[in-house]
């Protein structure tokens, strides 16, 4: 089979499996919500609300109807893109989390860049000077700042880059440079496990037949590591950033709090707080499906850079 | 000495230490975490607290030991229970036939499309607040990855000469899991036992963090750093100690799974 025809087969065939993941995505959290024990109505109203009240909010939050059939509904309404109604601002969850959205895809795409622009120079002048004190400081040094977790690392740039330099704002949207902090605190821990992993490859393969083949014909040292070794080192990072968008996503729930960042984590965050269940299952709801997309994307992505993927798929 | 052992010895002296302290805290801690005392709010480090106090007058060394406590034993406590489901769930897959083995595993691929934390946050968030509604929401995902190990590895020796011995002598299938199968899962669960710990704690940390973790006034090192956030500029220090502390815990749990990992790689 052609190449082009097997990767395409591929694209329909993930495809064609994406709705299906989704409708078990909403089924998990529609389960989530209803296994759990507590009546939406009496968390609303208190304790101490008259039964007749509690009657009419649960006729109107469509709590009285069989279970199958709110099922049926809710699945129904996701659909047809109707991600039901925040109970805090009365507005569509959809607009809510549409109006959200760009401020995370910004956050997290500038730390994407910053972290590969950090970590690509750093593996790489690492591998060079295999083995050397840089080398090795490099390497237990990222196994470090890979473990900081985004809630204290973050308070510590603020305390370190606005409070002590001044340099840029504590929180916010507003400024042109409020997204440095967020995306650093990001950046910083996603860009660790990038140079580990980098590094590890370039390992890999500095000791490939083929670069030693290339070594004979007489390529310089940095022509060897830059175009051979690194572009088939750089494949491993594709997978890896598809499974770190996972944490980058979840580390938004908690940088975007921490700077006051206008985005879905924050507004996540914000619906549990009013106890907003509707915007909670939406947004949940919503955020997986992001990370189904960007997988598939991931997955796709790295068929196209190495054939060998495709080859395989295709047998 | 090899690397892989140093980093086991280097990496399990810091979490004994950390253990040691949290269980000894009531020992330790020369204030109660929790008791206030406005008169002396924010003292700087030094003197009766030696990592100051926080903005109720709290003893931050006090609360840094027995946020060991709640961070620890949620974790540990987390730890086994998914350690648990996973080994059962691998077991069951591996005896209860094709069907079940696809069903379940199926199911667990849901789990995993939702990304990190997510579905810890929304089942924190819905449980409600509390140290065993924590564990649960950290362990409902948890049991995924050491079910996949666990089945595959038992998948691989299933197939070796002692398990065919072991059934030719008659012994039944629960026989050869538990007498013959689980130990060989020893090393395999060591490891993910670690590495879950590590992330256990920092998930835990964020959960408190958010206001979803350990309700207060009791104390938790996310919680802490938290807290902590209004007073950057006056009392930098109540972010830095739960943050190192934190760390501390991180390069541990890292350092102790990194040494088990190449020392018992190969079989993994």
């Amino acid at each position: 089979m052609p190449p082009g025809d097997s990767s395409l087969t591929l694209l329909l065939r993930r495809l064609a499996l994406l709705p299906f993941l989704a409708l078990a995505a909403a089924s998990l959290v529609f389960l989530l919500v209803n296994a759990i024990p507590g009546d939406p109505a009496v968390v609303r109203l208190g304790e101490s609300a008259a039964p007749a009240d509690l009657a009419v909010l649960r006729h109107s939050l469509g709590l009285d109807l069989p279970l199958a059939s709110r099922y049926a509904k809710f699945v129904g309404g996701l659909v047809t893109g109707d991600f039901g109604f925040s109970w805090h601002s009365q507005r569509p969850n959809l607009d809510l989390i549409l109006e959200r959205f760009p401020a995370t895809v910004e956050l997290a795409a500038c730390a994407l860049v910053m972290a590969l622009a950090l970590s690509f120079p750093v593996a790489l002048g690492a591998a060079a000077r295999r083995g050397s004190l840089t080398d090795r400081l490099v390497r237990s040094g990222a196994s470090g700042v890979a473990a900081l977790p985004t809630y204290a690392l973050g308070p510590v740039l603020v305390l370190l880059f606005a409070v002590n330099f001044g340099w840029f704002p504590v929180s916010g949207r507003r400024d042109p440079f409020s997204w440095l902090l967020p995306a650093l605190t990001l950046a910083i821990p996603l860009s660790a496990t990038l140079v580990r992993l980098i590094r590890a490859n370039l390992e890999d393969e500095l000791l490939a037949p083929y670069l030693a083949a290339a070594r004979a014909r007489g390529l310089s040292p940095a022509r060897l590591l830059a175009k051979h070794a690194l572009s088939n080192a750089a494949l491993p990072v594709v997978t890896m950033i598809g499974l770190q968008l996972g944490s980058l996503l979840t580390g938004a729930l908690v940088t975007e709090t921490l700077f006051a960042w206008p985005g879905i984590g924050r507004l996540l965050i914000e619906s549990i707080r009013r106890r907003d269940d509707p915007l909670l299952v939406a947004t949940v709801f919503f955020f997986a499906l992001v990370y189904l997309v960007v997988n598939l994307g991931v997955d796709l992505l790295y068929g196209m850079l190495d054939p060998r993927v495709r080859m395989e798929d295709s047998r | 000495m090899t690397r892989s052992k140093s980093e086991i010895l280097a990496g399990g002296g810091i979490v004994i230490v950390l253990a040691a302290a949290s269980i000894l805290a009531p020992v330790l801690a020369a204030h109660d975490p929790v008791a206030l005392s406005l008169g002396e709010r924010l003292a700087s480090p030094g003197g009766g607290h030696p990592f100051g106090t926080d903005e109720l007058g709290r003893d931050v060394l006090a609360r840094i030991l027995f946020g060991a406590r709640s961070s620890l034993l949620v974790a540990s406590a987390a730890a086994l229970l998914s350690t648990s489901i996973g080994l059962a769930v691998a077991a069951v897959a591996a005896n209860a036939g094709k069907l079940v083995e696809s069903v379940i595993f199926r199911l667990a691929d849901v789990l995993l499309a939702f990304p990190g934390a997510l579905l810890a946050v929304a089942l924190a968030a819905l449980l409600g607040p509390g140290r065993g509604k924590l564990v649960v929401a950290l362990a409902a995902t948890g049991w995924i990855g050491v079910a996949r190990l666990s089945r595959s590895q038992i998948m691989k020796w299933r197939n070796e000469p002692f398990v065919a011995a072991a059934e030719s002598a008659g012994a039944t299938k629960g026989r050869i899991f538990f007498r013959h199968l689980l130990p060989q899962l020893v090393p395999l669960v060591v490891i993910t036992g670690t590495l879950q710990l590590s992330g256990f704690v920092l998930s835990e940390g964020a959960l408190s963090f958010l206001g979803l973790g350990i309700p207060p006034p009791d104390p938790s090192w996310g919680g802490m750093i938290d807290a902590a956030r209004g007073h950057l500029l006056d009392a930098p220090y109540l972010t830095m100690f739960p943050a190192g502390a934190l760390v501390l815990t991180m390069i541990g749990l890292a350092l102790l799974g990194d040494g088990l990992v190449s020392r018992w790689g190969g079989e993994r």
